[in-house]
């Protein structure tokens, strides 16, 4: 190959690295996952299990998520230090919506229960820096997640019920 | 085009030896920026600053490897240090440990072969600890169920700074300070 070829390649690898390039061809992007089912149900559990500041609150992370105690989406949502008598505020109509975006937008292989964010916490899964927070499938961190990622008629989930538990079992 | 291919060259040199030359790990202690005028290094050095970015397996100048490392100041503000403040952690194993700070306001958790249960003493503001605490984290400041707690679990982060520092913003909590005042 020419030098011209060469520089070109790396010109190009360059400009994709700075301005992101569309996902590679075969890789299927999910439709958006019902909103109103996770802001009343997986929100809470997320916000307490995986949103910290120190995890996926980090906005360089590919999953970023917004959270009340964690990374909000602007700095006029934290103004104060928060404390008892100084609650947070609560997410916003757009951090919200963004949350969702994040989780819908990371690919998903064959079928939903291959979702990545199902299964880098699962024991037994793809390696994940946070490590291994559900022993199975029968975890209720795991179905809340997966009755929100990945409903299905054949196996249906009481995603309410699931991240309670989830949300219960961190403890107060 | 001969001169661009041979300024792309360079330009992919340049960086390559950047990245061979300063590990994220130096950079993050760069960034932290000078000591303090007449504070030398020990346990009342940069306080306030995330203690794990030197003191970590990953990476550690400064010879000594925290688990769990803060600061507590006496009000917002961020202006004084909090003296004998308590720090009770609480690990996934529900194992408690009890730290205190020293006159900076700081606190460092770090595992000891010497001992064979949590142990204050060395350096004022230092536990000892048999064993590393499992994460995720509870934590407590003040007297026994008097204390205020943090509302979130710290998850892997044993630097407290990392998520208080500066100002409250949309990255940060904010320093942590005594909401009752001084003890």
């Amino acid at each position: 190959m020419s030098a011209r070829g060469i520089g070109r390649i790396l010109l190009a690898s360059l400009a994709c690295g700075g301005l992101g390039c569309p996902p590679a061809q075969g890789v299927e992007v999910p439709k958006p996952a019902d909103g109103a089912v996770y802001e009343q149900y997986v929100q809470p559990y997320t916000a307490a299990s995986c949103a910290t500041l120190d995890c996926h609150g980090d906005p360089g992370r590919p999953l970023r998520m917004y959270s009340e105690l964690g990374l909000r989406g602007d700095a006029s949502l934290r103004m104060v230090s928060i404390s008892e008598l100084r609650p947070p505020q609560t997410l916003s109509a757009a951090e919200v919506s963004d949350n969702v975006t994040a989780f819908s937008s990371v690919s998903k292989l064959e079928d939903g229960t291959h979702h990545l964010a199902l299964l880098k916490p699962l024991r037994g899964g793809i390696h994940h820096m946070g490590g291994k927070l559900w022993p199975n499938e029968q975890a209720p961190g795991y179905l809340c997640l997966r009755g929100w990622l990945a409903p299905s008629a054949d196996t249906p989930i009481d995603t309410g019920e699931s991240c309670a538990l989830a949300l219960d079992a961190l403890g107060p | 085009m001969k001169l661009l291919a041979q300024a792309a060259w360079l330009l992919a040199c340049a960086g390559l030896g950047a990245c061979i030359a300063t590990s994220p790990e130096e950079a993050a202690e760069q960034a932290l920026g000078p000591e303090a005028p007449g504070v030398g290094r020990g346990p009342y050095h940069r306080a306030g600053q995330p203690c794990l970015v030197c003191h970590s397996e990953e990476h550690n100048p400064g010879g000594l490897i925290y688990e769990v490392a803060g600061t507590v100041y006496q009000a917002e503000g961020k202006a004084r240090g909090a003296r004998g403040v308590e720090v009770v952690l609480t690990d996934a194993e529900g194992t408690e440990l009890h730290a205190r700070t020293n006159r900076v306001g700081t606190f460092f958790v770090r595992v000891s072969s010497s001992v064979s249960a949590p142990t204050l003493g060395g350096y004022e503001g230092q536990l000892l600890v048999p064993s590393a605490p499992v994460f995720p984290l509870r934590v407590r400041i003040g007297p026994d169920g008097e204390g205020q707690a943090m509302q979130g679990l710290i998850w892997r982060q044993g630097s407290c700074a990392h998520c208080h520092h500066d100002s409250p913003d949309e990255t940060s909590n904010g320093p942590i300070f005594l909401q009752g005042g001084a003890p």
